[in-house]
């Protein structure tokens, strides 16, 4: 499978001594919805600043559609859609107006289409952008990238603020959008259960590299969920250890390395839920930047 | 274009309309100022030197106020480029740095000149044309204290009317445009560029002055005693030829205060005939340095974040 986006030895440090990421090796395949997930600071909107060429590499290199965002930036620009965290529209041009702007700004720009995805939703071209709920706001600027008609569309955020009705549209356009359009979506986010529904894959990101790079049904189907003290596991099956909701230790483990798939045994554990996968791998990630040496992190 | 110039306006509209509003009440108040000193025969009550008429008398209370208007908009036509240039070019980038829709644009266009352009012609077709309006108001207000002066022959209000009006305005904005490109922040940006286009002003009237220094001429015929002249200056030929000063007289000859002397009294400065040329290098050298730092801008946004 083509890979759209890529990164090899990526690294990002600013002011000189704080790495936001480094050694990051990552394809994202064509086609695919990946989601893109990691506790803050982990370097989600780095990389994906990165890759639109919003940020330059301190080491290692990028590329977007076959494009390094780093040596031409127009040309990786012009090959993404780019919804971030705050859409940040103009507050006082309608959502017509701002379509209108996106033309003046790339040719191509299908404006139609834009405004057909924001009339579907039930926003009013003539509304100002300042009187959207955040929810209307985000809709407006995914149309908006989507109006790019762009192959490669990198999402930052765009669900953060977003009430749970607001999400559930928010996806189902976009899903609907990329497999009707075959394009290839990056969607950070820190809500689990939306990614789920929406993504095919899953990328997590720890602390400035990366903890997992699945399929998420290769991701669910390779973990399980061990209750007790880390003790209870072997320790070259744990992944990480964490609370659960009610305060019980949970340790998630990977199967292949305690017994093959095919085994006739029954498994150990239960089923790992995507939460807790994504969970435990940032608990081993949290672990791993604990036991580096001061020194060799800075 | 004409779009992207519509969106621009509405991006700015509340700066831009404040300067509109500006320009055009400066011009109908001086408009009717103007017409009603000149109709009303206030104007030949100005001029005059001898005991009021009564007509002028009868006029005396309106007057007072109508070039009392007149004398103070001539005064603040001064301040406008400052004003223009302030109030359109310190938001026009950095609040778009500030509030994220810098972000936007450069992720729907790949090209960051485009918008860049798009944003800024606009604005400084704004701030030059509505300045240059204001230089045309001040000549006309200047004319109306100094009737029997050929404007285009004097250096009577240098400064503070037409062109370099104009051209002080497209400085002031571009250098906002170019502060607020590298820091991104309107208030920081308002207050930064104030500074350093009042610096940049003064430096060049230095330059310029030194320039004119060098240039001084022999004054002769209707150009002597005119104190509109710039670097006018006053010298004493010595029998030998030499040209001095009164303090280098006095230091050469301290004797000089006390007994008559005869020596011609010569004037060096600039014939106001070389007014327009003067005016159209001093408009030059200030719409390069806009080009510099629009330049400048340019290649700020087109390196850095989007915040």
């Amino acid at each position: 499978m083509t890979a759209v986006l890529e990164a090899h030895g990526f690294g990002k440090r600013y002011r000189r001594r704080n790495w936001a990421l480094r050694g990051v090796d990552l394809t994202v395949p064509e086609g695919s919805i990946t989601a893109l997930v990691g506790p803050n600071g982990s370097g989600k909107s780095t990389l994906i600043r990165a890759w639109i060429g919003f940020e330059r590499p301190t080491e290692g290199r990028l590329s977007t559609g076959g494009v390094d965002p780093g040596k031409d930036r127009d040309a990786a620009v012009a090959k993404v859609g780019y919804v971030p965290q705050s859409p940040s529209l103009y507050g006082n041009l309608t959502i017509a107006e701002h379509i209108t702007l996106a033309t003046t700004l790339r040719d191509g720009f299908d404006a139609a289409l834009a405004a057909q995805y924001i009339a579907r939703l039930s926003i009013p071209l003539t509304a100002v952008a300042a009187e959207l709920s955040g929810g209307e706001q985000a809709q407006v600027g995914l149309a908006l990238a989507l109006g790019t008609r762009a192959r490669i569309l990198l999402l930052d955020e765009p669900l953060a603020s977003l009430d749970p009705l607001a999400r559930r549209e928010f996806l189902h356009v976009l899903v609907e959008a990329v497999r009707s359009e075959g394009h290839t979506a990056l969607l950070s986010s820190h809500v689990i259960t939306d990614i789920e529904q929406a993504c095919d894959r899953l990328i997590v990101l720890g602390k400035g590299h990366t903890l997992l790079d699945l399929s998420i049904s290769e991701a669910l189907a390779h973990h399980r969920v061990v209750e007790g003290p880390p003790s209870f596991v072997p320790a070259d099956a744990l992944v990480g250890s964490f609370p659960s909701a009610g305060g019980d230790s949970l340790n998630l483990i990977r199967v292949p390395a305690i017994q093959p798939l095919t085994a006739d045994a029954p498994p150990v554990g239960r089923s790992a839920t995507l939460e807790e996968v994504v969970i435990g791998h940032m608990a081993a990630g949290r672990l791993r930047r604990a036991a580096v040496p001061v020194e060799a992190a800075a | 274009m004409l779009t992207a110039t519509r969106l621009t306006y509405r991006i700015n509209r509340f700066e831009v309309h404040a300067i509109l509003v500006a320009t055009a009440l400066s011009v109908v108040v001086s408009a009717i100022v103007l017409t009603w000193i000149r109709n009303s025969g206030y104007a030949d009550c100005i001029e005059s030197t001898e005991v009021p008429s009564v007509a002028c008398l009868e006029l005396q209370d309106v007057g007072r106020w109508a070039t009392r208007i007149a004398s103070m908009s001539s005064q603040l036509a001064g301040f406008f480029p400052f004003l223009a240039g302030l109030l359109l070019g310190a938001p026009l980038i950095a609040r778009e740095l500030d509030k994220g829709t810098a972000r936007l644009a450069w992720s729907l266009g790949p090209s960051r000149r485009r918008w860049y352009v798009q944003r800024v012609l606009p604005i400084l077709v704004v701030v030059t044309v509505t300045a240059m309006i204001i230089g045309v108001v001040s000549e006309q207000l200047i004319a109306l204290f100094a009737p029997d002066v050929d404007l285009a022959n004097s250096f009577i209000g240098f400064h503070t009317r037409g062109v370099l009006l104009a051209t002080g305005a497209l400085l002031i904005a571009s250098i906002a445009v170019a502060v607020g490109s590298v820091i991104g922040r309107p208030v920081p940006t308002l207050l930064l560029a104030l500074i350093l286009g009042g610096l940049t002003l003064v430096a060049i009237a230095e330059v310029d002055k030194r320039l004119l220094v060098s240039e001084s001429v022999r004054l002769t015929g209707e150009n002597t005693y005119q104190n509109d002249l710039p670097m006018n200056e006053a010298r004493f030929e010595l029998p030998d030829g030499r040209l001095v000063t009164w303090d280098e007289l006095v230091a050469e000859d301290p004797t000089i205060m006390e007994r008559e002397f005869n020596y011609p009294y010569v004037e060096f400065g600039i014939p106001r005939q070389r007014y327009r040329e003067i005016e159209t290098r001093e408009a030059l050298a200030q719409a390069v340095l806009s080009f510099a730092f629009l330049g400048a801008g340019a290649v700020v946004v087109g390196r850095r974040r989007p915040g």
